[in-house]
């Protein structure tokens, strides 16, 4: 798609939703001391333990501020992250201080910010009133994350930065920003490693440019009735994607290569987060939600035509079993 | 399948339409999901099937059905009279 119409599309959203292209200061483990002087804390309680001899601040219930205090800091996953950057966009006058425990949402360097309706929906706030002031990485996070967890993440993570890539929204400068972050993905391999954390800041920022694609689709329509969160799913769903945006149109594979990155090493990594029996279990809703995946705007800015045929593919042609 | 059930097919799926609902006078006010994400789904299916790769102006004017077929005729996409 020629940047032309992709910068007409982007602008229109940009003056609809205030979202842009933002940063967030990133600060060394070593500041953390500093940073929650005159701050209270919300601390997910798996890492409570392992955070408390780098926070010197109080910890409270999430949701829970002191008056007077200056700075919240938040050490958790993106739902939680993501509370907390909803609840200071309420509170300007807070320094927000985020501690990823997770990578994958990007949440801690995104100006978007979910939140999880009781009914099964979300809601989305977008705007720089929801970014983070400063994000914390604490390597240790990462060694003893769980590896399903870590895969997950993983999962998300090159979802983001593939959709994002593929994205008919995507301009050159951007699709060569996501190359070279999915070239440093590649050689990083799935493992429990603290660049995790920046790689999903980068995709997470790079898709918010241009737009993600089916995988997003069917994880936004299946998450309220699936066992699976939004990261899980996309791990599962990526290399069927993969395949099926293949065997659409040869420049899918084509663009990956013209930017520096083997489609094979690509789709090596998406095979190895996809499991045969759980993507079993996820048609059935597939089939039943097919149409409402169809509108479902991130289906309709996949990088090739999804169409109501589409799901015969999904159905048939990708490999269920070992 | 010729061009214009091509056309059809294309139409259909990407506004999401039943096959009743198509017609070449079909007008992008009368469709819900001809917005902007339409317009970009539009671009990615007419490159797909026919060829061709609409510039921005081009797809961001089309009001109607009839308006692409003018455009896909000029490029040389041959319909059933």
């Amino acid at each position: 798609m020629e940047n032309g119409l992709a910068d007409e599309v982007l602008a229109q959203r940009a003056s609809e939703d205030g979202s842009g292209l933002h940063s967030v200061e990133t600060l060394p483990m070593v500041d953390l001391g500093r940073l929650s002087r005159d701050a209270v804390a919300w601390v997910s309680p798996s890492v409570r333990t392992r955070l408390a001899q780098y926070l010197t601040c109080p910890v409270l219930p999430t949701g829970e501020f002191a008056s007077g205090c200056s700075t919240l800091v938040v050490a958790g996953g993106g739902q939680r992250i993501d509370f907390a950057k909803i609840w200071r966009a309420e509170h300007e006058d807070v320094r927000l201080v985020v501690v990823p425990t997770l990578w994958g949402s990007g949440a801690d360097a995104s100006p978007i910010a979910v939140q999880n309706l009781n009914s099964g929906g979300k809601r989305i706030f977008m705007g720089p009133q929801y970014l983070p002031n400063v994000r914390v990485i604490v390597p240790d996070l990462a060694a003893n994350l769980p590896e399903s967890l870590a895969r997950a993440g993983a999962g998300d993570t090159w979802a983001h930065a593939l959709e994002g890539f593929t994205s008919p929204l995507a301009n050159e400068t951007l699709r060569r920003n996501l190359a070279r972050l999915m070239n440093r993905m590649l050689e990083r391999g799935i493992r429990r490693h603290p660049d995790w954390f920046d790689f999903s800041a980068e995709a997470c920022a790079g898709q918010a440019q241009s737009s993600v694609g089916l995988v997003h689709g069917i994880a936004h329509v299946l998450e309220p009735s699936s066992a699976w969160g939004h990261a899980e799913l996309c791990r599962r769903l990526l290399w069927p994607v993969f395949r099926y945006n293949s065997s659409q149109s040869s420049k899918f594979q084509a663009n990956l290569r013209e930017y520096g990155i083997d489609p094979g090493d690509v789709e090596e990594v998406l095979r190895a987060l996809y499991e045969p029996a759980d993507y079993e279990v996820l048609i059935p809703s597939m089939v039943e939600r097919w149409r409402s995946i169809l509108r479902d705007p991130s289906t309709r800015t996949n990088c090739t035509p999804v169409r109501p045929g589409s799901l015969e593919f999904f159905r048939h042609e990708v490999v269920v079993s070992e | 399948m010729s061009d214009h059930e091509k056309l059809k097919q294309l139409i259909v799926d990407t506004f999401l339409l039943d096959e009743e609902e198509f017609s070449l006078d079909l007008r992008k006010d009368d469709v819900d999901t001809w917005d902007s994400l339409g317009v970009v789904a539009l671009a990615v299916a007419v490159e797909q099937v026919f060829g061709y790769h609409l510039k921005p102006e081009e797809a961001t004017s089309l009001a109607s059905v009839a308006d692409l077929v003018v455009i896909l005729k000029r490029e040389g996409v041959q319909f059933d009279s």
